[in-house]
């Protein structure tokens, strides 16, 4: 099991969607830590707490990219990746956006 | 006979069991008082967040470019919006089970719809939003404010008033 702590291996104001959006944007978490983290373990956990906040543009490019940008289906997310947060309603999120990308990228196919 | 039996060994006891009645029935109302009286002040406090959200999301979207102030604006915003999640959650899970269900669905959904809108495509995006389409984005905001809070009344109206 890998754990990523947002606040501890990221930024305690994780913002923006793309790289060009600033430096602690979603793609760059995504690109840097999440994916080569669910590559080379079975389980990763994702620890949302101490963040100052998250928009929808962060959230949805780190989480729902997964599908989107880097290949993974949503099923294999389901398996391996576990959000963690004392406000449960960001783990809704995630899983919101996620789902959201793998209903979208099916209808593109 | 029998009958006047039964008042005779029981008759005493009325005045207690009605005074326990009474006891039962002011303790029920008084707690429907109470949690009436926390569940209105829980949306009152969620409508004030709501409100300053919007006011902090229409200067935000009105900015012409990018300043020292922009950062700020938008760790306030993400901040309200903690605090917005938080009383949110905290109110929703005093209405667990039951039909009540049906009314929380709405809520969530326009708090999501709302938060998508506020924190999406430009919010701390390098790209300022197009100046003609300021106005929409704004009104768009402030009416999916409104109708989270219109969500939150209609759930008080039905839990309380089963309206």
């Amino acid at each position: 099991m890998h754990m990523i702590s947002i606040l501890k291996n990221f930024s305690e104001n994780p913002a923006g969607r793309y790289v060009t959006d600033g430096p602690n944007s979603g793609q760059r978490f995504r690109d840097e830590l999440l994916t080569p983290a669910l590559r080379t373990h079975d389980e990763v956990v994702v620890n949302l707490d101490g963040a100052l906040g998250f928009g929808s543009s962060f959230l949805e490019e780190a989480f729902g990219g997964l599908v989107r940008e880097c290949g993974f289906a949503a099923t294999e997310l389901t398996r391996k990746l576990r959000i963690v947060s004392n406000q449960s309603i960001y783990e809704k999120r995630v899983w919101r956006y996620i789902n959201a990308a793998a209903t979208q990228k099916k209808r593109s196919v | 006979m029998v009958f006047a039996d039964l008042i005779k060994d029981y008759g005493p006891s009325v005045p207690w069991v009605l005074a326990v009645a009474g006891l039962l029935y002011n303790n029920r109302t008084a707690n429907h008082r109470e949690k009436r009286k926390e569940f209105r002040a829980d949306i009152d406090s969620i409508e004030k967040v709501v409100k300053e959200l919007s006011g902090k999301l229409t200067t935000y979207f009105r900015l012409a470019e990018h300043t020292v102030d922009t950062k700020r604006s938008e760790a306030e915003i993400k901040v309200l919006f903690k605090e917005l999640d938080f009383k949110w959650e905290r109110l929703s899970r005093r209405q667990t089970g039951g039909t009540l269900g049906l009314f929380i669905d709405p809520c969530s959904q326009a708090l999501e719809s709302l938060f998508d809108q506020a924190t999406g495509q430009y919010f701390e995006s390098a790209d300022l939003i197009p100046p003609a389409d300021v106005n929409g984005h704004v009104s768009d905001l402030q009416i999916r404010s409104l109708i989270f809070v219109e969500a939150l009344h209609s759930l008080f109206l039905k839990k309380f008033d089963g309206i």
